[in-house]
């Protein structure tokens, strides 16, 4: 029997075949979609990686010697090779995929130069490689929709969010990420689709267990295979339990959450995707707490229309009716990238250009959503979000781009709810140090606690190195909530938290006595978290040894 | 048609730089552009193919031109060759 230990994501059982994808090296022989769609995708990861090299070498020319600003050069051609698209073609005409017949062709080629006698050019095989790999590297990224024909679990080093979110849910029974750690987004969306899930694995995982039957269990974060019998047999048992387990939190369906001694806090859903809806309803979210609007431009190849992103926002607080839907824009950036946004290569991603940022330079796709969301506030209790505050003058560019798309819509003649509430997530130290101010300009607030944690403990949550240095319940995040919580209150506004720490059981009474008003988690955690408040007796808890 | 030889001369042969830099030349031109060495003829706005030659000091190279803009191409490329190879 081998055990892979790894980190729970998501909690669960699954037993199914181990599908194993490789984002890093060789790349199976496989079948595409059809030969104008590889050669199409082909077409436009190429593009893509000309015009990338291009820019470099634009920079290279500034920053390298004309030697090797040159290499960058040859490459530029090199990309465009008519005999290495020749390659290409004939086989994606043989019908198969456009990642295989640009690595089959880059292999050829690879080979030419590795056979000459001359060492200089046997070292060109090295820039082959590079060219053909970034062309792979951008059909992932761009289109890497992966078939799924059977129940499997998903075993790779890291996957596309894009990805995850073109398979077929019915068949992705459990995802193993070998590499990413926990925090990362893909593990989020892993929370949230209701995969039974682990990452960061220990060791090397046997690439000769593709196809293989294996056990993934969520919760001990454990993948196993080559199991013997009898621990089938207790897991199938187990799987069951958990099952029945699920079945019996069902009982909190339709009831407030309320504490032993009355008090009562607002459960809301966090979704991604207007999909996700349903999820949220069948587990009783009170309101949608956080609806991840970059989710429609992640799994956009361009930029989405007003009328296609009003058509989404309008479908979900349609069903949601008088229950409150909050909608937070565009948040890419960091680990959350936008093929057709062209946004440059950062060292300090999580620090650099994104959300706001990047709304507040390119205004013209802010006020587009903003025109969308305005729009869909006709049609249910809608309210706006932004995300990375950091400043009041912020706050005021948000407002007058809200005052902006109204103006907008009402020279269109198009229906809006004029008092749609717009807040704010707190999620930088300055937001909290500076939310007295903030309280008094928007309608509420929610308390992002991921990149709140990130930015207080200064541990990037990508890195999984870290993760040992990364407490949680750290003192300094929960008086950030006490502080913001205040200040919000005095201000006559709400606070909601909306980050992963909303769902943590051991934070539940510590929110309810700080007096949080809405806590914002994954769907599969709402009736927990019911289940969890009605043990509770406020009365039992002590602030102080929270904070202290 | 038109056509002329050359002597390489760069102690290195025809690797990447003069091969894009010839590449990129060529590829302003509509004729036909072939360079050959010995029996082995390969379109010159190829880069793979031109460096597939394995052209080193010493070789001669033979380059041919055929098209409308033949002798505008003959006159350029000779001075690229003759500047960088």
């Amino acid at each position: 029997m081998d055990t892979y230990q790894g980190i729970r994501i998501f909690d669960g059982i699954s037993i199914g075949k181990i599908k194993y994808l490789n984002f890093d090296s060789e790349i199976k022989e496989s079948f595409g979609a059809g030969k104008d769609i590889e050669t199409n995708r082909f077409k436009i990861a190429q593009e893509k990686a000309i015009k990338d090299t291009e820019e470099l070498y634009k920079e290279a020319k500034k920053k390298l010697s004309s030697k090797n600003a040159d290499i960058i050069n040859s490459h530029v051609e090199m990309l465009q090779d008519l005999d290495f698209i020749d390659l290409v073609n004939d086989s994606i005409q043989k019908g198969y995929t456009a990642e295989y017949s640009t690595f089959s062709a880059g292999q050829k080629l690879m080979d030419m130069f590795s056979n000459m006698t001359d060492s200089y050019m046997k070292a060109r095989a090295n820039d082959v490689k590079e060219i053909y790999a970034q062309i792979v590297d951008n059909l992932r990224k761009t289109d890497c929709k992966i078939k799924l024909t059977e129940p499997v679990i998903i075993v790779t080093d890291d996957i596309p969010t894009s990805a995850l979110l073109k398979m077929n849910k019915k068949f992705l029974q459990g995802l193993v990420l070998l590499k990413t750690s926990t925090n990362a987004h893909v593990a989020i969306l892993a929370r949230t689709m209701e995969i039974p899930s682990i990452a960061s694995v220990e060791g090397v995982f046997d690439q000769k267990n593709d196809g293989r039957l294996a056990i993934l269990d969520g919760s001990k974060g454990k993948l196993i295979v080559n199991y013997p019998s009898d621990v089938l047999s207790q897991y199938v048992n187990l799987q069951k339990k958990e099952l029945k387990a699920k079945d019996e939190l069902k009982k909190y369906i339709g009831k407030k959450a309320v504490t032993k001694d009355g008090k009562t806090i607002k459960i809301n859903a966090n979704i991604s995707s207007a999909a996700e809806v349903d999820v949220a309803l069948r587990n009783d979210a009170e309101g949608i707490g956080l609806f991840r609007s970059e989710f429609i431009y992640l799994s956009a190849s361009d930029y989405p229309t007003e009328d296609d992103q009003f058509e989404r926002y309008k479908s979900v607080v349609e069903i949601m009716k008088d229950r409150e839907t909050v909608i937070r824009t565009l948040d890419i950036g960091a680990d959350k990238k936008v093929d057709y946004f062209d946004l440059p290569k950062e060292n300090n991603p999580a620090l650099g250009y994104r959300s706001i940022r990047i709304c507040q330079d390119r205004t013209d796709i802010f006020l587009t959503q903003l025109q969308a969301l305005y729009r869909a506030s006709a049609y249910g209790n809608l309210s706006i979000m932004i995300p990375m505050i950091i400043s009041e003058s912020e706050i005021d560019f948000v407002l007058n781009m809200c005052e902006l798309a109204k103006d907008n819509l009402l020279s269109r003649n198009l229906k809006f709810n004029p008092n749609t509430r717009v807040g704010i997530m707190i999620e930088t130290p300055a937001a909290v140090i500076m939310s007295d101010v903030f309280a008094k300009k928007v309608d509420f607030f929610s308390i992002g606690t991921n990149d709140l944690s990130q930015y207080t403990l200064a541990i990037d949550r990508q890195n999984q190195k870290l993760n040992k240095f990364f407490n949680p319940h750290h003192r300094a995040i929960l008086r950030s909530i006490i502080s913001v919580t205040e200040n919000a209150h005095k201000a006559g506004i709400p606070v909601a938290i909306c980050g992963e720490l909303a769902r943590d059981p051991e934070l539940t009474g510590f929110f309810m006595k700080v007096g949080v008003d809405e806590l914002s988690v994954s769907s599969p955690y709402i009736l927990r978290l019911k289940a969890n408040i009605d043990e509770l007796n406020t009365k039992d808890i002590d602030i102080s040894k929270y904070i202290n | 048609m038109e056509s002329f030889n050359y002597t390489i001369k760069d102690p290195e042969g025809i690797h990447a730089r003069p091969a894009t830099v010839l590449v990129q030349a060529c590829k302003k031109f509509d004729c036909v552009i072939n360079i050959a060495k010995g029996d082995t003829k390969v379109d010159a706005k190829r880069i793979f193919g031109i460096m597939g030659l394995g052209a080193k000091k010493g070789d001669v190279i033979v380059l041919s031109f055929v098209g409308d803009d033949e002798k505008d191409a003959f006159c350029k490329i000779k001075g690229i060759v003759e500047e960088n190879f």
